[in-house]
């Protein structure tokens, strides 16, 4: 029964530390957009993710971390993939996505249908302990 | 009289010390507790500078391009600041989308290279 309880408090931690996440990245890019140092607004959310990407630690129905460019045009695979390299590159945010149960960093504009997706954990340098 | 007197001077003078003895434990005890507390608050606000993040996002890049064209090390081959151009060029690649780092690089290259 205590096992069960802690599962369902365990949920709850990590589901407020997951929006907090998203909450405190959309501040920020709202802030850089507002004030000129970014001249595109970015947006994050949760979404389904790959299944294709899926570890022992993503959640169910939201193992996607998707960075959404409001950019009023088709970003270029460039442009996404310089998106991607920065939060990939940030070890200390990879790791604690997938501690927090996303495994697919999504990147995406709003005019366009193209976008591209990158496995999280291979870019975390944990020595294949998720394997 | 006098042996009374002096026994209890020490006997006051004992319960003093274990007084100041309790005294000290009791404040150690809490020390480490806030220590454990502030620590635990410290991991809670861990939070990922994302202020940081954005400027990396939409700078680092303009500025790795402007770096690696002005110290490559192609550009100081025969001089005698070619292996150091090696070396700065190296260290920008490996923070290619570091602004913060790339800044700091920047400002260690007009230094060294002062070009």
């Amino acid at each position: 029964m205590w096992g069960k309880v802690d599962f369902i408090i365990n949920w709850f931690n990590d589901f407020s530390e997951r929006r907090r996440l998203v909450r405190n990245f959309n501040r920020s890019a709202k802030g850089a957009f507002v004030s000129g140092i970014a001249p595109t607004l970015l947006e994050t959310s949760i979404s389904r993710g790959e299944s294709a990407y899926r570890h022992s630690f993503s959640k169910l129905f939201g193992g996607g971390f998707r960075i959404k460019a409001l950019s009023g045009r088709p970003l270029n695979r460039q442009e996404m993939k310089q998106i991607g390299d920065v939060v990939l590159a940030n070890e200390e945010l990879v790791r604690k996505l997938i501690s927090l149960g996303w495994d697919t960093l999504e990147v995406h504009d709003n005019a366009g249908y193209n976008g591209l997706k990158w496995e999280l954990y291979k870019h975390a340098g944990i020595g294949g302990i998720l394997n | 009289m006098k042996t009374i007197l002096i026994t209890y001077a020490w006997q006051g003078l004992a319960l003093f010390e274990f007084l100041l003895i309790v005294f000290l434990l009791l404040k150690l005890r809490k020390k480490t507790k806030n220590t454990l507390k502030s620590n635990f608050k410290k991991f809670k606000k861990n939070e990922v500078n994302m202020d940081a993040l954005m400027k990396d996002m939409h700078h680092s890049k303009d500025l790795y391009k402007e770096l690696s064209r002005k110290y490559h090390p192609d550009r100081f081959i025969g001089s005698t600041l070619e292996s150091r151009a090696e070396e700065f060029f190296k260290s920008i690649q490996e923070n290619k989308t570091n602004f913060n780092k790339l800044n700091e690089l920047k400002l260690q290259a007009e230094i060294i290279f002062k070009i």
